[in-house]
């Protein structure tokens, strides 16, 4: 790795001052997962890391009112197990629990994957198809923002270069609603999603979809909302043919690519396949 | 440009003049001599490289030295007592958990992280834990085990596994 000047920042604002300082030169490191191996590979040479692990204050999962308001440096693991998290958002725990290992979590951040901006962060789809919105903070603002808005491509994100993801906000979900992800790898564990589809639905009495969000992961430059799909769904009865038809249509939205990891066709398929078991897995019954 | 850190590895206080870029792996090895913490992948991948931070179970590879600033790190090193092996140590002899020996720092480590915080992990907790452990050599059978035993369980097939011979 090349040298770099490490601070250690005691609050927040020193952290932002130092960003502001070292505009450009300078980048935050959170449980170093990601930015301590494109660091090694000379992907990234900062001359300036900024380290949030001493902040606790990043750190938190706090319950309010209609929401819940997790820190940006909240460990995975710490997502994984949290009772709160378990109880009104079994998703995200579960979601977290699929990212790399026990050690990987130990020092991965939640923060830390959205603003990665993998386009198959296994923290995304789940928070899209949630409604998240993020608190970004810079030197002279502090906005909440759709979370959707943070990715702009591949590994990129809308980010200025002295701004911090502070927090990530996801509202309660109704009674009825309930959310899964499904992640597709190749392996059970220590593997990166060749698809990724998160299924958040609601349905009222005779089956009438009264709620729908789903996110896909890994099939495009972002992740991304199959509005499409969603808008196809609002207001119809359930039904496997209406499921299998859904299905169908989210390929459509995806445009994934072909890697070592799955063909873009393969890909397509996997999003006809796991789109339709979260809907069932979601669903009243058939 | 070097750094002041200070830490406890072991339970021994270590007060050290570092470039912040190295590694806590390259630290405790090419440092401290303590070379029980292995490099394997030098990228997350492998776990041989696993330490105990603050009681958490880490990749050293990825764990620069001065974010462990006042921390309590526990190296394979510290876990037996003298001549005496502890627990998963002995276990891991009796079951046959070690081939070449290279994974089993690693391994030794995160099971004991494991059991610290499940004392009676099921086989599927064991495999989820491990499952940033690599080993090339045992196959993974005798390690699961090994770390099944010192739990006070032992593995016991079932009619479809036994058919299929695998775990």
């Amino acid at each position: 790795m090349k040298p770099f000047q490490y601070y250690a920042p005691a609050d927040i604002q020193e952290a932002l001052n130092l960003l502001a300082n070292h505009k450009g030169e300078a980048k935050l490191l959170a449980g170093g997962t990601d930015l301590i191996n494109q660091m090694k590979r000379g992907e990234v040479s900062p001359k300036y890391l900024i380290s949030l692990n001493a902040l606790r204050s990043l750190r938190y999962i706090t319950r309010e009112e209609g929401a819940i308001r997790i820190g940006a440096g909240t460990n995975l693991s710490v997502i994984e197990t949290s009772p709160v998290i378990k109880t009104l958002f079994p998703v995200l725990a579960h979601a977290a629990g699929q990212i790399g290992s026990v050690q990987i979590r130990n020092r991965g951040t939640i923060g830390g994957n959205l603003v990665n901006a993998s386009p198959s962060a296994d923290m995304a789809a789940p928070l899209l198809a949630l409604d998240a919105t993020a608190i970004i903070i810079g030197p002279k603002r502090r906005n909440e923002v759709p979370l959707q808005t943070l990715f702009t491509g591949p590994g990129e994100t809308s980010l200025a270069d002295d701004d911090l993801l502070q927090e990530i906000i996801v509202p309660i979900l109704s009674n009825n609603a309930k959310a899964v992800y499904h992640k597709l790898s190749t392996r059970r564990a220590m593997d990166i999603a060749a698809v990724g589809v998160a299924v958040c639905l609601g349905t009222q009495a005779e089956g009438k979809i009264n709620h729908v969000a789903i996110a896909l992961g890994a099939v495009a430059p972002t992740p991304l909302r199959a509005r499409g799909t969603e808008q196809f769904l609002r207001g119809q009865r359930f039904s496997l043919e209406l499921v299998e038809r859904a299905a169908s249509i989210a390929a459509d939205e995806a445009s994934p690519i072909s890697d070592h990891r799955a063909s873009a066709g393969y890909r397509k398929e996997m999003i006809k396949v796991l789109v339709k078991r979260g809907l069932l897995d979601t669903g009243p019954g058939v | 440009m070097k750094k002041e850190i200070k830490l406890q590895i072991n339970g021994e206080e270590f007060e050290l003049r570092v470039e912040p870029w190295r590694t806590l792996l390259d630290v405790l090895r090419n440092e401290l001599g303590l070379t029980g913490t292995k490099e394997g992948c030098g990228q997350g991948d492998c776990g041989a490289c696993t330490v105990l931070v603050n009681g958490k179970a880490v990749n050293s590879c990825l764990f620069l030295i001065a974010e462990a600033e006042g921390s309590q790190v526990t190296t394979i090193e510290g876990l037996s007592q003298g001549q005496k092996l502890h627990p998963i140590q002995e276990s891991f002899i009796k079951y046959g958990a070690v081939q070449c020996g290279f994974c089993t720092p690693g391994m030794i480590l995160m099971a004991k992280s494991l059991l610290d915080e499940n004392p009676q992990p099921t086989l599927e907790d064991i495999k989820k834990a491990m499952a940033g452990n690599l080993c090339r050599c045992t196959g993974y059978q005798n390690i699961l085990q090994a770390i099944l035993a010192v739990s006070g369980q032992s593995l016991s097939y079932s009619q479809e596994e036994s058919k299929h011979g695998r775990l």
